[in-house]
């Protein structure tokens, strides 16, 4: 993101002209003063804002945010863990997590690495109910998966241990060590200290709407 | 004096936009079905399947009985003050060219339209519609593309359904307390029932099924963040495609038929 400039949401005070770079390899922990400026820096991340000034690059290309539909290539290549992500509710477990699968291969019925993930995670046998019949653990796994199945380019997390008993944490921190070391770019938003210790490699602080880098 | 102009003006200027805009989201819309990606066709399908499923075939237990009954009320009563000659006439005008539509249109606002205004409304205010965009698909493809192919296919079936069972439905009812013949009865409506009408009636469906779905569907597109702007949206929803439905099956009788 090169000058980016996001009008404020909430209580927050948007971002001014910032200037952000993540490579392979990456592992940015961000605070903020406001959670509502760290949230919007991360749906930035996630292009799901558009912004008042800036470019956003992604691998050397310009994003055009002037139509929601040149960003799709884009957006389903990073993986966005957040409260926010939600799973269609008329669908069951199993569409929510072969969506992309079913779409872009117009193939049905469940592949091998879908029932890995469930069976890892402990959902499989869940897949034939909806969003609304899980409790929040499992709501965030399913999410986790979905993302996961992606194969993204890039890990965006907010307060990843949000919703997830210990037991489940830790076997979704093994997977995302695993990614991490396979040079995937991760970016995460948690007041956690253990995880903050466990992956950060660099910090970036937003304060007042200017984000410095450490 | 000045200020009520003033606002009439806003409100016009308002209502022009808010058409332009229902415009612009049918022509994004048919966009899609002339483009005809490959990807994602198999799920269309599936959604059309249900959409079809939803409005008409659920439908049906309303729609007949509502068809009878009107079809029922109408032939009584002209029964008694027409000859057999204009029975038949007056069933063609009065159902097949008008009431028909309309009253079908009207079912189908009241269960699917709402239906779809709060299932997008809830999609947008959850976040649902962006994690269809995370995924890399267009979410006009596989959420406004089917409901409007399986909106407008369901009504144009209902119509058909609702013509037969209140002329049949209705001249049985006649029949009980009259000795009209059934053939002559038929063979005068088969004089009645033009080309034009079979025209008529299929750019009717066609023009109702997209203006209720592209109001429905903006509108739920349009809830915003709240979840209490869900129910605001869903009776702008169903009074707009009432009044726009009505506009244009008056348009088209004018155009048609005068």
């Amino acid at each position: 993101m090169s000058n980016y400039t996001l009008a404020p949401v909430g209580k927050g005070n948007g971002l001014n002209e910032i200037d952000f770079v993540l490579a392979d390899g990456d592992s940015w922990s961000i605070t903020a003063d406001l959670p509502d400026d760290a949230h919007l820096f991360m749906r930035a991340m996630a292009t799901l804002e558009n912004p008042v000034r800036g470019d956003y690059f992604y691998c050397g290309t310009r994003l055009d945010f002037s139509d929601y539909r040149f960003l799709l290539p884009y957006k389903k290549k990073i993986g966005y863990i957040s409260p926010d992500s939600a799973l269609i509710g008329n669908r069951t477990i199993e569409d929510n997590l072969l969506l992309m699968k079913s779409y872009f291969e117009n193939a049905r019925g469940i592949d091998e690495e879908t029932e890995a993930l469930c069976r890892y995670f402990q959902i499989e046998d869940k897949l034939n109910l909806r969003p609304a019949q899980l409790d929040r653990e499992d709501l965030r796994l399913a999410v986790i998966i979905r993302e996961l199945l992606k194969h993204p380019e890039m890990l965006l997390l907010e307060r990843p241990r949000d919703f997830l008993g210990p037991r489940k944490f830790a076997l979704f921190s093994a997977v995302l060590k695993e990614k991490t070391r396979s040079g995937i770019p991760l970016v995460f938003l948690t007041s956690d200290e253990e995880f903050t210790r466990d992956f950060a490699g660099r910090e970036a602080v937003i304060s007042r709407g200017f984000l410095t880098c450490s | 004096m000045d200020r009520l102009l003033g606002h009439i003006g806003r409100s016009t200027l308002a209502r022009t936009n808010h058409l332009l805009d229902l415009f612009a989201f049918v022509y994004r819309i048919l966009q899609l079905l002339a483009r005809r990606p490959r990807e994602g066709r198999s799920m269309l399908r599936i959604i059309i399947a249900e959409q079809i499923y939803f409005t008409a075939v659920q439908a049906l237990a309303i729609i007949i009985p509502i068809a009878l009954i009107l079809g029922s009320m109408l032939l009584v009563q002209f029964a008694k003050i027409s000859s057999q000659y204009d029975l038949g006439k007056i069933t063609v005008l009065l159902i097949v060219r008008e009431f028909g539509p309309i009253i079908t249109a009207l079912v189908v606002i009241l269960r699917s339209a709402t239906a779809v205004t709060i299932e997008t409304g809830y999609m947008t205010v959850l976040h649902e519609i962006e994690s269809i965009e995370m995924s890399g698909i267009d979410p006009n493809y596989i959420i406004s593309l089917p409901r409007l192919i399986g909106i407008t296919t369901a009504i144009l079936c209902l119509f058909l359904i609702f013509d037969l069972v209140a002329i049949l439905g209705g001249y049985l009812i006649v029949w009980t307390t009259t000795d009209y013949p059934l053939a002559n009865f038929l063979g005068q409506i088969g004089k009645a029932v033009s080309g034009m009408d079979i025209v008529v009636g299929i750019v009717k469906g066609v023009c109702f099924g997209t203006a209720i779905t592209v109001t429905s569907l903006y509108r739920g597109f349009k809830a915003g963040t709240q979840i209490t702007a869900i129910p605001v949206a869903t009776s702008k929803a169903s009074v707009e495609s009432l009044f726009y439905c009505l506009v244009i099956n008056i348009a088209i009788s004018v155009a048609f038929y005068s």
